[in-house]
């Protein structure tokens, strides 16, 4: 009898137990902060190992827009990811961090981060939770050690309050405040310009003649690379630019492989006529001046792309009436919800 | 039904209880015949460059006792990795819990750490794995990974900056199609003839095992301090893990201690 009892006790205890560890993750009640838009692929990231809530979305945003997490407390992710201009460094070449010190690469946009694989213009990180860290410790961004982030964040009430809401307790660790800014980052899903409007057949989505030739152009000359609903086909390529940092040898920095030499991302086209300059190194000021390069200023070297060499010429066949029209496309790209979404916003 | 579970489970925690033990390992950072001392003591390497160490530390992962009929014991997973500095008295004693009782002849692990882990999702980054604490200087976060093995200091012959020298080897191959180098390696250390006894918890036998930090720069590539100041991630960096996977050596077996805190004491680890 009195065995039965312990047992009873025991297993009632673990039941508790169980019981109350259900309850710690349901706190949060996941709300709609990420769908996934009619006309894109599945998402890479694995929302099981960090569902987006309403209440982590709150502190990854809280978080994104403070200075503590630089060493000096001036820069916050936002500084160089300014939601106006699709989350890019407005104006800048090259990123411009702590101290007014200058990076080496262009600050690339935040939007659509659930449906890639991997960051930065050489892709060295393959995991949105890990991407945070790497501006944060870089000396020419924001200069911080993650671990003293976490300390300061420990002494305000605000955070140990926030982080109460998201987790159902006030510890500050490294996973809760790496997926906390990732679900901020996975909830920046850009999908209502109008040219997705035009492709889900939505109200307000016509083009003009111009920008549906443009289209055609873009799908005949450009989509091989800038592929699908992303506009990228995520791979890393030389594109012929003239280089100017011999040092910045881009994918091969990470492989070490001859072969990546040169080689950057294929960044995605959304929004890209306010994510001015262009290129990994801001090079270009306009969209014009894009294409011209990839009419007239490609450049020969080993690891250039072959679809930059066709036919005995390099580059893009691409006469004036024809750039015309495909900038007149992808201005179609802006979507001025994402911009102005105040959700966004602080 | 339920009170036999019960019943079944505390027995099987008994017998557990009776059928494992401990071990302590304690690594020896030498240079060659010498003490590593920090910041103080100048070395020579085979290539005659002077230099001094300023920094040495590394993760050991995945260990494994070895039998004598070849037969191995591998240490649950979570439970196998550990940061050595020698900045650290304390981390250059690891104790090894729930072997199994039996008699060992040799060790191995892989120096650093293993790819799965190196990919593995930020929870799953605890202890000396957070790279916000313990590892925080021994994580590459532009090219996710961890760093393996970290040698700084200086040397005249250093044609770098305050003639500082650096070597940072990580990088555990990439995933998917992101490749990059594999510097993994393995270390496996054969107890000389000696037969490591685990027991019980009472009686806790420590390994030594000596690490030669100069095997960074002696090897089948000799280093040139001039020619590669700074090594970290470039190719130049296989050739320094294939240097350094032969920095492990047997040192001894002490059987005759009962409890960890003793041997530390013994030691003069405290």
């Amino acid at each position: 009898m009195k065995s039965k009892f312990i047992i009873l006790v025991v297993s009632s205890l673990m039941y508790l137990g169980v019981a109350c560890s259900k309850d710690d993750s349901q706190v949060v009640k996941p709300e709609e902060l990420f769908t996934v838009p009619a006309n894109f692929p599945k998402p890479l990231y694995d929302f099981s190992k960090n569902p987006v809530t309403n209440n982590g979305f709150e502190l990854g945003k809280a978080l994104f827009f403070d200075g503590n997490l630089s060493r000096d407390g001036t820069i916050s992710c936002a500084e160089c990811h300014n939601q106006a201009y699709a989350f890019t460094h407005h104006g800048h070449d090259l990123s411009h961090g702590i101290d007014n010190k200058v990076g080496i690469r262009n600050a690339p946009p935040i939007q659509n981060m659930a449906f890639q694989k991997e960051f930065f213009w050489d892709g060295g990180v393959f995991d949105l939770d890990l991407f945070s860290i790497a501006p944060i410790e870089n000396p020419v961004e924001m200069d911080e050690k993650l671990g003293n982030v976490l300390e300061k964040l420990r002494k305000q009430e605000k955070y140990t309050t926030l982080f109460q809401k998201a987790y159902g307790s006030k510890e500050v660790t490294t996973e809760r405040f790496l997926k906390a800014l990732s679900q901020f980052m996975l909830a920046l899903v850009s999908a209502n310009s109008r040219y997705d409007k035009y492709v889900r057949k939505e109200a307000g989505g016509t083009l003009t003649t111009d920008e549906f030739a443009g289209l055609e152009i873009f799908k005949q000359k450009c989509a091989s690379c800038h592929a699908g609903e992303l506009f990228t086909d995520h791979s890393y390529r030389n594109n012929g630019l003239p280089v100017y940092n011999k040092n910045d040898t881009g994918r091969q920095r990470i492989t070490a492989a001859g072969d990546d030499s040169y080689k950057f991302k294929v960044p995605s086209l959304r929004n890209i006529a306010v994510t001015a300059p262009y290129m990994h190194d801001g090079r270009f000021y306009s969209l014009d001046a894009v294409l011209n390069h990839y009419s007239d200023g490609i450049v020969e070297s080993k690891t250039l792309d072959s679809l930059l060499r066709t036919n005995q010429r390099l580059g893009i066949a691409l006469n004036k009436d024809e750039k015309t029209k495909l900038i007149a496309f992808l201005k179609t790209l802006t979507d001025e919800e994402f911009l102005k979404n105040k959700k966004f916003g602080i | 039904m339920k009170k036999i579970i019960f019943i079944l489970l505390c027995a099987v925690s008994l017998a557990n209880a009776q059928k494992t033990g401990s071990i302590s390992i304690h690594f020896d950072h030498v240079i060659g015949n010498e003490p590593l001392v920090l910041n103080d003591k100048k070395y020579k390497n085979a290539d005659g460059d002077e230099f001094k160490v300023s920094l040495f530390q590394y993760f050991i992962s995945n260990i494994r006792l070895i039998r004598k009929d070849g037969s191995t014991y591998v240490m649950p997973q979570d439970q196998s990795y550990f940061l050595i500095r020698e900045s650290n008295k304390g981390s250059k004693t690891i104790t090894l819990a729930n072997i199994p009782k039996g008699k060992f002849t040799a060790i191995s692990f892989l120096i650093g750490i293993d790819s799965a882990r190196n990919a593995s999702e930020i929870g799953q980054r605890k202890g000396c794995l957070d790279v916000a604490g313990e590892a925080k200087d021994m994580y590459w976060a532009w090219n996710s990974g961890y760093i393996f093995v970290k040698m700084e200091g200086t040397s005249i012959q250093s044609t770098a900056k305050n003639n500082i020298f650096m070597y940072h080897i990580g990088l555990f191959g990439g995933i998917g199609n992101k490749k990059t180098l594999n510097n993994i390696r393995y270390a496996t250390i054969d107890f000389g003839g000696e037969t490591l006894r685990v027991k019980d918890n009472k009686f806790v036998p420590v390994i030594t095992i000596k690490t030669d930090a100069s095997r960074l720069l002696n090897g089948d590539t000799n280093v040139e301090i001039a020619k590669n100041p700074t090594v970290m991630g470039g190719p130049f960096s296989a050739k320094i893990a294939e240097n350094y996977k032969t920095m492990f050596s047997f040192a001894g077996l002490d059987k005759l201690t009962t409890d960890i805190d003793k041997n530390r004491k013994a030691l003069g680890m405290n």
